[in-house]
């Protein structure tokens, strides 16, 4: 299954919301793990989320040191992205809702 | 709207860091293929297979490299520098084309924001005073004309009335000797009234200016100085004030000093001194003397302060019944209008004739894009199949002229400003406004915006249109094209007509010019009814309080031309109030036992008996004035032939009598023998088609109270002499000044410069015209030849095919000049019916020339196409040139 865009934002978003900072190869392991394989992702693509996300001011970028002792970059959400993320989540699970049922009533016959 | 500007400016944040932002991104995808490469070998995988596996799970490095890189760049600015870089590139790969192109640029653009920069000074720059636009010049109509100047009677009307306006400012320049030990100068003097200073803002930078008090009549005599005469006379002696100087003979205590930034250009006189003007509220005096201005209440409106103008003229005439008509009237005009009236009409035939330049070289630069065009068929064509938008295309090739135009706007900015001093230093054209050495013609942000914003349309016009060409239609024809088969005949024509076009707007400039300078001409040819050569003028002030009597004035006159007419080399001395083809005062006169019908305005001229034989002006009829014609002598006048004519059409002047002034000053002034009719002298405006009838009359039958009245203007000698030398003329001067007490002498001039000085401004409007038309030409030139070399290029292989079996060369050379002759004739026989109809605008400028003066069209024309000729020349010689054995083997 492939990743749309906005979809993917949406998903680092709720990435760093819920694991805090990460840098772009972690947040690609956490997406890979809780996705468990149904999602095939281009993971280059979650750097062009990053940086959309980072023009929208939701989410910050610092240089840090990595778990492996690298030097990388570490994003974070800021607190417009927090607003942004309870927003789109809402928003999400009232679309998903209302799908939902479109298609368990498009199934009975 | 802070959202999105709070966005745009972290956007350009982005932006900005760009660069650095890409090689962050590069370090991160580079660690992130890395740390996937490590996962997989440490499952077991080989290297390679480890690359290849974290290669594929990254997707593509350089699509998501480039799209993070756009994403942080902004569309606009990245497009703007990719087409510069392109446009810079294919300037240089033709230089020649470029170079043509910019200097067309650099003409047409150069020359507009030449002109520009003077209409801004001129007509659009707000007037240096508080509040400008409520200014108003106040005035009055007379027998159906407007004088833009008030009488003390009118002045004290006006400030009576004063509802709609406050601050009246009256001022009256006059010169004054000066004398400071036992130095006598004579300066330029201001006389205003107190409101002057608040009217335009003037403040003392030393002391302080008039009070209301010294302003009243028998006011202490105080004077105040300005800038440069403090610095120059007292070295900017801070000590000053307090001090005192004579003035005409008074004493008189400086009680400050004016700041530098007075600008007082627009009343043509920089002052040295400014005096009271101790106005009486009781005036008599009906000569209309003043310059008055006033600023308009902030509750009134201009047609409120009209009417109430017309209110004041009514209540000048009930109080005056004499000194106006019923139909005369007060006025009101907002300055700056005021001040640009007389000049505006000539600006805009410049900006008229600009605009047809900038036309031209528009069409050159069109031109050679379409030229360069056709060339870069191919290249444009693989650019489209390499997946180039139209849209693309069109924006490269407008980049590309607008970077030309740029080029050519800045160089034009710089040369037009030098072009624009060099002109002004030349000749100032007597422009208002522009100050001592047009200083105030200057690049300012209006001259630069109005550059840069033609600059912008000539590059779009010239670049998105012959893009546009270029962009349209199937570019598979082209790709495979040499670049040289490639222009269709319907191009061919099409810029045959821009040629055209280009021919027929430069022969309608060569035709001003020429017209302007006919007119030149004719007027430097112009017999004048006197002969100017080897004569000398001068003002003289008369120093102290001797000279108010006429007699007085009449034995000063007398003995100063003995004392001048003894100096070897002089031949004879005349004196004079006012100076021909400098100034002249004017009157209406009424004739004993006559009533006039017409109105009767007529030139003034007090003058001493030797002034028509000094001059060389005929006596018609009758006699000259004498010196027998003196104070108590019956009063006598002498009229010119134009006077004669008008007034006296059966030609029995010789018997009337007539009256100056009537009604116009308190004691009647005599009635006057006609004596002798002298021939008409061309001393006033220069375009006066039709000689303006003249009454003269003897310095020495004045009453005594007009000699007094007199008096502060000093007197104005006239002396024919041998030769023009500079110690001759020391010795006149010397003579003159003695014969007077030590008069101060000012303004020695030729009669010839005041004639050239007359004519300035229609010698400017010539010379920039001139300029303007040499331009025209040239770029017409470039553009003939352009397309007629490149019509030769094109048609190489024809020509050479013809040439190879059998067609003389001759031939083939006449055969292109034929075809530049016919565009220009087109050009001709198109830019006649335009020049016929833009001619007649120009009339009012024209003298000895009609607007439609054949041997002017008939000479533009030939210049127009002689010029052409050898511009088709050159191509033409290479088409009969070309060797068939070369060019058709080498094909």
């Amino acid at each position: 299954m492939d990743v749309l865009q906005g979809t993917l934002d949406l998903m680092v978003l709720q990435t760093l919301g819920s694991m805090g900072p990460l840098h772009g190869y972690g947040i690609a392991r956490r997406i890979e793990q809780i996705s468990q394989d149904v999602l095939k992702l281009n993971e280059g693509t979650v750097y062009a989320s990053l940086t959309r996300l980072q023009h929208e001011g939701w989410i910050s970028a610092s240089w840090g040191i990595s778990e492996n002792n690298r030097k990388a970059k570490f994003y974070a959400i800021t607190r417009a992205g927090r607003r942004q993320l309870a927003t789109e989540t809402d928003n999400w699970q009232r679309i998903s809702g209302v799908i939902a049922r479109l298609l368990r009533t498009a199934e009975q016959p | 709207m802070w959202a999105t500007l709070i966005t745009w400016c972290s956007r350009l944040g982005f932006a900005l860091r760009r660069r650095r932002l890409d090689e962050e991104t590069r370090y991160e995808i580079d660690t992130h293929v890395d740390l996937l490469v490590d996962r997989y070998i440490r499952s077991g995988l080989t290297p390679e297979e480890a690359y290849v596996r974290a290669r594929r799970q990254f997707g593509s490095v350089t699509a998501v490299r480039q799209e993070i890189s756009e994403m942080n760049g902004i569309q606009f600015v990245d497009d703007l520098r990719q087409d510069l870089r392109v446009a810079v590139r294919a300037l240089r790969s033709a230089p020649l084309v470029s170079a043509i192109a910019i200097v067309s640029f650099t003409v047409g653009i150069g020359a507009n924001s030449a002109v520009f920069s003077i209409v801004n000074a001129v007509l659009l720059k707000p007037l240096p005073y508080p509040d400008p636009d409520r200014l108003v010049l106040l005035g009055y109509t007379f027998s159906g004309a407007a004088v833009p100047l008030v009488s003390e009677t009118k002045l004290n009307v006006w400030k009576d009335q004063a509802v709609a306006w406050q601050d009246i400012a009256a001022l009256r320049a006059r010169r004054v000797a000066i004398t400071l030990g036992d130095q006598a100068e004579q300066v330029h003097a201001l006389q205003t009234n107190t409101d002057f200073f608040a009217l335009f803002g003037a403040r003392a930078a030393l002391g302080r200016v008039f009070t209301a008090v010294e302003d009243r009549p028998g006011g202490d005599r105080v004077v105040l100085l300005s800038d440069g005469f403090w610095k120059r006379r007292f070295g900017s002696d801070p000590h000053i004030i307090g001090r005192s100087l004579r003035i005409d003979g008074t004493t008189a205590t400086i009680v400050g000093v004016l700041d530098g930034n007075v600008d007082t250009t627009i009343f043509n006189v920089v002052p040295d001194v400014w005096i009271p003007l101790q106005l009486d509220p009781n005036s008599t005096d009906h000569p209309p003397s003043l310059t008055a201005a006033a600023r308009l209440r902030p509750d009134a409106t201009m047609a409120l302060a009209q009417a109430r103008a017309r209110v004041a003229g009514r209540e000048f005439h009930r109080r005056f019944p004499q000194a106006s008509g019923p139909q005369d009237t007060f006025t009101i005009v907002p300055f700056q209008d005021a001040l640009v009236q007389g000049i505006r009409p000539s600006l805009l035939v410049l900006v008229g004739a600009v605009v047809f330049v900038l036309l031209i070289s528009c069409v050159n630069v069109a031109n050679l894009m379409l030229i360069r065009g056709s060339v870069r068929r191919q290249e444009i064509a693989i650019r489209t199949a390499i997946g180039a938008t139209r849209r693309q295309i069109v924006r490269q090739l407008a980049t590309e002229s607008l970077l030309q135009a740029f080029i050519g706007g800045s160089l034009g900015l710089a040369f037009g400003e030098v072009g624009v001093r060099m002109l002004l230093a030349l000749n100032p054209a007597d422009l208002p406004r522009i100050g001592p050495d047009a200083a105030a013609v200057t690049i300012d942000w209006r001259v630069a915006l109005f550059t840069f914003l033609i600059s912008a349309l000539a590059g779009l016009v010239c670049g998105v249109w012959p893009a546009m060409r270029l962009a349209t239609g199937d570019q598979r024809l082209h790709v495979g094209s040499d670049g040289r088969s490639g222009a269709t005949t319907r191009e061919r024509s099409l810029r045959g007509l821009l040629v055209v076009s280009q021919m027929a707007l430069a022969l309608v400039l060569l035709v001003g010019a020429t017209l302007l300078i006919r007119t030149f001409v004719s007027l430097k040819a112009a017999d004048r009814g006197y002969d100017g050569d080897r004569v000398l003028t001068l003002r003289a002030a008369l120093v102290d309080g001797r000279f108010t009597t006429t007699s007085s004035v009449e034995r000063l006159v007398r003995t100063t031309v003995e004392r001048v007419a003894a100096i070897p080399g002089v031949i004879g001395a005349a004196a004079t109030r006012t100076l021909p083809l400098e100034s002249d005062w004017r009157t209406s006169v009424s004739i004993v036992d006559r009533p006039l019908n017409e109105p009767s305005i007529v030139s003034y001229r007090i003058i001493s008996p030797e002034y028509f034989d000094v001059l060389h002006v005929p006596i018609v009829q009758g006699r000259a004035l004498i010196d027998g014609d003196g104070p108590g002598a019956p009063p006598v006048a002498v009229i010119n032939q134009a006077m004669a004519r008008r007034y006296w059409p059966d030609g029995d002047a010789l018997n009337s009598r007539l009256i100056a002034f009537p009604g116009l000053v308190p004691d009647d002034e005599p009635a006057r023998d006609i004596v002798g009719i002298v021939g008409n002298v061309r001393d006033g405006m220069p375009l006066d088609q039709d000689e303006r009838p003249t009454v003269y009359v003897s310095l020495a039958q004045l009453r005594d109270r007009e000699s007094a009245s007199q008096a502060p203007a000093g007197l104005a000698w006239i002396i024919r002499t041998r030769s023009e030398s500079a110690a001759l003329v020391r010795s006149i001067e010397r003579e003159i000044g003695q014969a007077g007490g030590n008069s101060p002498i000012a303004d020695v001039r030729s009669m010839n410069q005041l004639a050239a000085r007359a004519i300035a401004p229609t010698a400017f409007s010539m010379s920039v015209l001139t300029v303007f038309g040499a331009c025209a030409l040239l770029l017409a030139v470039t553009g003939m030849y352009g397309v007629s070399a490149y019509a030769v290029q094109q048609r190489t292989y024809e020509i050479a095919v013809r040439l190879a079996i059998g067609a003389p060369s001759h031939q083939m050379r006449n055969m292109v000049l034929l075809e530049g002759l016919k565009l220009a004739s087109c050009g001709v026989a198109l830019g006649i019916p335009a020049a016929i109809a833009l001619a007649g605008t120009l009339s009012a400028f024209l003298f000895g020339v009609v607007p439609h003066d054949v041997p002017t069209f008939a000479m533009a024309s030939l210049v127009l196409s002689a010029t052409a000729f050898a511009a088709v020349w050159l191509p033409a010689t290479r088409a009969s040139r070309i060797d068939p054995a070369k060019i058709l083997r080498g094909a």
